[in-house]
């Protein structure tokens, strides 16, 4: 088995803070979130199983006993019967049976979940655009259904510039915030303010 | 490729921009020797990308040397050792460069098809030379134009579609790089969303003389005229590819140049897209 230490990307002398940290950091960039309906996503599973294991590993050698796991991932199940048989395809990586499968349906008898078995499809393709419409037609038949909905709010949360699942912090963006030499001030005088209007006062002096 | 795939530079530590440059020095030293002086200065900001991930992805010893070249005859710079590992990425610009012209041939006017009509046999010549070394390669890349050309013929062309093969072979390009299945996987679709966003820039950024002269672009004829709305159509696609892209690179194990890698994903290829943007809206002012 490879060394648990280099798995998490730290030295054997971390602190355990330092282990912790750099869990965390993976576990995010691994997150099943960010991979929900990607071709990729037994590819992230594994990593993120072997993230896992090296953390417990690591922690267990520590700490004599105790371990700590983290999520794994659970893809969406769910759907219909008629369309169960193509979904198999589908996780199975035999795009093109599943897309002659669907494309057999005639166009009347096309449900919210036809355009969406669709749409994963093109988006396992990499046809970005259309499994966006077809998705999006999806939910527009049935507005309901949270498999459909969480699929097109990723997909616009990524057209919107996000990376990862909507909402995340992003694993690694430009730093925006922060101190610096242009909003040290600034931020020092929110502060006094913010003391001063619970009675108290930062700076004396405004 | 057309020279978009960039790192953000004022991000980048002083070191990583060395290393950064060195790669891209060594790249255009490697051309120079395999394939001529001539050749050298067709090398543009995308095949160091590919040089620093297939540095990566094949865990390269790299080493780097002092040295002075003909465009910076001042001063030494830092440059990637010769290594056979640079062959690769050597050939691809090749062989990519060589189906550029081809379609310039067909798409440009008559002063476009004298031009490649000159140029043409010195391409062929690069091509052959290229094909030789990497049979695999050439063959990928040798169908991308008539895969292109059949996808704009067809009246319904989506944009999806018109990317495909750009993204196709920029993919299979990528999945050259490594022999592991998984890595494979990985590799082809982050150079599939990596070559959609290429192929979207090139089309927003042609988007005002493919208009005028009436050639074909994927975002014209899903909106017409309407320039904004193209625009802001491409923004989203650019955006989604680039998410989908980062999404695929952060399964790939990390390496030395994991930093200038990262840089140009989620930040040089954000940056290149707001400058194209900006370009666009200074035009119209």
């Amino acid at each position: 088995m490879t060394d648990p230490y280099q798995v998490l990307g730290v030295s054997r002398d971390a602190t355990e803070e330092q282990i912790k940290e750099a869990y965390k950091a993976l576990a995010r960039k691994y997150h099943p979130d960010n991979y929900a309906n990607s071709p990729l996503a037994d590819v992230a599973t594994e990593k993120m199983q072997e993230v896992n294991a090296a953390y417990d590993q690591i922690m267990a050698e520590r700490r004599t006993g105790q371990s700590s796991a983290g999520s794994a991932g659970q893809g969406y199940t769910g759907g219909s019967a008629e369309y169960a048989d193509i979904r198999r395809m589908i996780q199975q990586g035999r795009q093109v049976e599943a897309e002659e499968l669907l494309d057999g349906i005639p166009a009347d008898r096309r449900s919210a979940e036809w355009h969406f078995l669709k749409g994963t499809i093109y988006y396992n393709r990499g046809w970005l655009d259309n499994a966006r419409q077809e998705i999006g037609l999806a939910c527009q038949i049935d507005p309901n259904n949270p498999e459909y909905r969480a699929a097109l709010s990723q997909m616009m949360w990524q057209r919107g510039g996000g990376f990862g699942a909507p909402g995340s912090q992003p694993y690694r963006a430009a730093p925006t915030g922060g101190l610096n030499a242009c909003n040290c001030c600034s931020d020092l005088i929110c502060a006094d303010c913010c003391c001063e209007c619970m009675g108290g006062d930062l700076i004396p002096c405004c | 490729m057309f020279g978009y795939i960039k790192p953000c530079r004022a991000e980048l530590k002083v070191k990583e921009f060395e290393a950064y440059r060195g790669v891209y020095c060594g790249l255009c030293r490697r051309i120079g020797k395999e394939y001529g002086l001539l050749a050298r200065c067709t090398l543009s900001y995308d095949y160091a990308f590919l040089a620093l991930l297939q540095l990566t992805v094949q865990k390269a010893e790299c080493a780097f040397t002092a040295c002075r070249c003909i465009a910076h005859p001042t001063r030494k710079r830092c440059c990637l050792k010769d290594t056979d590992a640079l062959s690769f990425t050597a050939a691809a610009a090749m062989l990519m460069l060589s189906q550029k012209a081809k379609d310039r041939k067909r798409d440009d006017g008559i002063r476009g098809r004298f031009f490649a009509g000159v140029t043409g046999p010195y391409f062929r010549r690069l091509h052959k030379k290229a094909a030789a070394r990497f049979p695999k390669l050439a063959e990928h890349c040798e169908k991308i134009m008539p895969m292109q050309w059949e996808a704009e013929a067809k009246p319904d062309c989506t944009p999806d579609e018109a990317a495909h093969p750009t993204a196709d072979t920029l993919g299979k390009i990528l999945s050259e790089l490594s022999e592991d299945e998984t890595e494979r996987r990985i590799l082809y679709r982050l150079g599939y969303c990596m070559g959609r966003w290429i192929y979207f820039m090139d089309a927003l950024d042609d988007l005002e003389t493919d208009k005028k002269r009436d050639r074909f672009n994927p975002l014209l004829l899903r909106f017409g005229t309407d320039e904004e709305k193209c625009r802001d159509y491409a923004v989203e696609l650019l955006h989604q590819s680039d998410a989908e892209a980062a999404a695929a690179y952060e399964l790939l194990d990390a390496g030395n140049f994991s930093p200038v890698l990262e840089n140009i994903i989620y930040l040089g290829m954000k940056q290149e897209q707001n400058r194209l943007l900006d370009r666009k809206k200074e035009c119209r002012a």
